[in-house]
């Protein structure tokens, strides 16, 4: 076994039971978002007038301009919208995870000197790490496309989301994780302990949420160009869900914030000292 | 087989390594002594590329430990000072991920000293294992793994005296097999007793190196004189003052063959009290640690 599939499974080992549960949740949401679908649009669909036009006025106002009633749109606003954000959450909570105990964490807990006190590179350590993060994000992927594939066997839409309009939210929202990932991983490549660039990435994912909940308010056109200070500027699922005209832009910024946390990182972890667990 | 130049390590205004100039040769067991913050680990990870030198440079069978620390690596097999392990695997586990990280070519060898030199159950997971099995654990991958030089940091630091005693059988069995081995430590005795040259660090300096085998065949005399105290010897016995304690006493090193020396002691009309004796490790090490240790290195006796 090479040095680096070693190094590799032994993050498996570690983050199984985070991944599992991650995975896990996602799927039962995007279950759970196909079957409040059905129930939606059954609602539209209904012969109460009233009822209809409330819920399409509800839709309207979470989907702003992109909300087109298609199966896939109302699925995306249930799913990174309705249920509490929480795949928002998990896959953020996925990613400053892993991009924290890639340097930081691993110095602090002493395991960097057990591991790089072999023929290992810095280079294949920190893409071992690189590759966990990957593998949870395409894990994730699976899980709420999965979730979304099985819901459909059980409540059936008469125009069911495509596979793309599933895939494409679900690629922005990874995405969205891939630049969280970019610069919590650029604070662990400065630090001896894992708390400190836990923090600052959770305080800084935090703000920008904020900020985009300001930019977004819907009577605050003043404030829209925050969008451009914050990396949920960059996520639109349900415009992704219904067109996905804007994902690759969308996907261009976020990635460029993860290129641009990950290849500092990388470097500054090239040149820094390594020394003794805890510092 | 190491060969440092001016190696030197600062931290701001803190100098952990300061102008250290040494070769070790192949072969070798080198003991290197000094309290906890005199420097010993911070060389130990600057031989591994972990730490990046200030200024000097520091090699290994010719590659520089810096720029190309995997092929370093590939020749060294280092047991930390602090041991981390992941406690969730077994200890088979730890092996197994250990000697991977290598190729998995010392898994065997490494599962065979663990198990029948130092008496570890492989199967328990690493959580329950007292300090002193972890570091048995270490011990076992580190003088299994295929390499040319082992890097023990306090290797016996944990271990029970009768682990202690296996640990110093394998680092002859390394010596004889032609390993280099760095054996860092605070016990004296394990140090003199392995050894072939020790260095005693403070500070961060290097302050002296001291050939064991000749100072295992070194005699101390300490000769009280009536009259005129000699100042010089002749060169055949091989004598030098060490210390003039008081006015009419010498304490000198004697390294040379006895009769000589013998047939002078009896022709000295003028000594009236003689004490021969030998000198341990703990002496020297006071000379620099003790409670007046000297400020600068020993003329003469540095690398």
């Amino acid at each position: 076994m090479t040095a680096f599939l070693a190094l590799w499974k032994k993050l498996l080992n570690e983050s199984k039971v985070m991944l599992a549960m991650i995975a896990l949740a996602l799927f039962g949401l995007s279950w759970l978002s196909v079957y409040r679908t059905f129930i939606v649009l059954g609602q539209l669909a209904g012969d109460d007038e009233r009822k209809a036009m409330r819920t399409r006025g509800g839709l309207m106002q979470i989907g702003g301009p992109s909300m087109d009633f298609s199966a896939g749109a109302i699925e995306a606003i249930h799913l990174y919208w309705l249920f509490l954000m929480i795949p928002i959450f998990l896959v953020v909570a996925w990613a400053v995870s892993r991009g924290t105990a890639a340097i930081a964490g691993e110095l602090e807990r002493g395991s960097m000197d057990l591991i790089l006190s072999r023929p290992i590179s810095r280079t294949a350590f920190f893409n071992a790490h690189l590759a966990m993060t990957f593998f949870g994000f395409g894990l994730f992927m699976i899980a709420i496309i999965g979730g979304n594939f099985v819901g459909a066997r059980f409540n059936t839409l008469e125009e069911p989301a495509g596979f793309w309009a599933v895939a494409r939210p679900t690629f922005n929202l990874l995405a969205l994780g891939m630049a969280v990932f970019g610069y919590s991983v650029f604070f662990s490549s400065l630090d001896l302990v894992r708390w400190r660039p836990m923090l600052a990435a959770s305080t800084i994912t935090l703000a920008q949420f904020i900020i985009f909940a300001i930019a977004n308010q819907p009577d605050w056109d003043e404030w829209r160009w925050l969008n451009k200070a914050t990396v949920f500027g960059g996520f639109y699922p349900i415009e992704a869900a219904a067109r996905g005209d804007q994902l690759a832009r969308h996907f261009g910024i976020l990635f460029a914030v993860f290129a641009v946390g990950t290849s500092l990182a990388f470097l500054v972890f090239q040149r820094r000292d390594l020394p003794a667990g805890g510092g | 087989m190491i060969s440092t130049v001016g190696l030197t390590k600062h931290y701001g205004e803190v100098a952990a390594l300061s102008d250290l100039t040494l070769d070790v040769k192949a072969g070798e067991v080198f003991g290197l002594l000094g309290p906890n913050g005199s420097g010993k680990s911070t060389m130990v990870r600057l031989l591994l590329g972990l730490l990046r030198p200030t200024a000097g440079r520091a090699t290994v069978a010719g590659h520089d430990c810096w720029t190309q620390s995997v092929k370093v690596r590939e020749l060294v097999s280092y047991l930390p000072g602090e041991l981390r392990m992941p406690g969730s695997m077994s200890g088979y586990a730890v092996l197994r991920f250990l000697s991977d990280l290598r190729g998995g070519e010392s898994l065997d060898r490494a599962v065979a000293i663990a198990e029948r030199v130092m008496g570890l159950n492989l199967s328990r997971r690493v959580r329950g294992y007292s300090t002193g099995m972890k570091q048995k654990l270490a011990l076992a991958q580190a003088f299994a793994d295929p390499v040319e030089l082992l890097i023990l940091d306090e290797p016996t630091s944990a271990l029970d005296p009768s682990a202690r005693g296996d640990v110093i059988t394998l680092v002859n069995d390394a010596k004889t097999t032609g390993q280099t081995v760095i054996f860092s430590g605070h016990v004296l005795s394990e140090v003199e007793q392995v050894a072939d040259r020790v260095g005693i660090m403070r500070c961060g300096r290097l302050m002296i190196v001291e050939d064991m085998h000749a100072r295992r065949s070194l005699r101390m005399l300490l000769a009280r004189f009536e009259g005129e105290v000699p100042e010089i010897f002749p060169e055949a016995l091989q004598l030098s003052i060490r210390d003039r304690p008081s006015p009419d006493v010498l304490l000198l090193e004697h390294l040379g063959t006895v009769g000589p020396l013998l047939d002078w002691l009896a022709g000295s009309r003028n000594i009236t009290d003689i004490a021969i004796g030998t000198e341990d490790l703990r002496t020297l090490y006071d000379r620099f640690h003790g409670s007046s240790p000297v400020d600068e290195s020993l003329d003469g006796r540095n690398p």
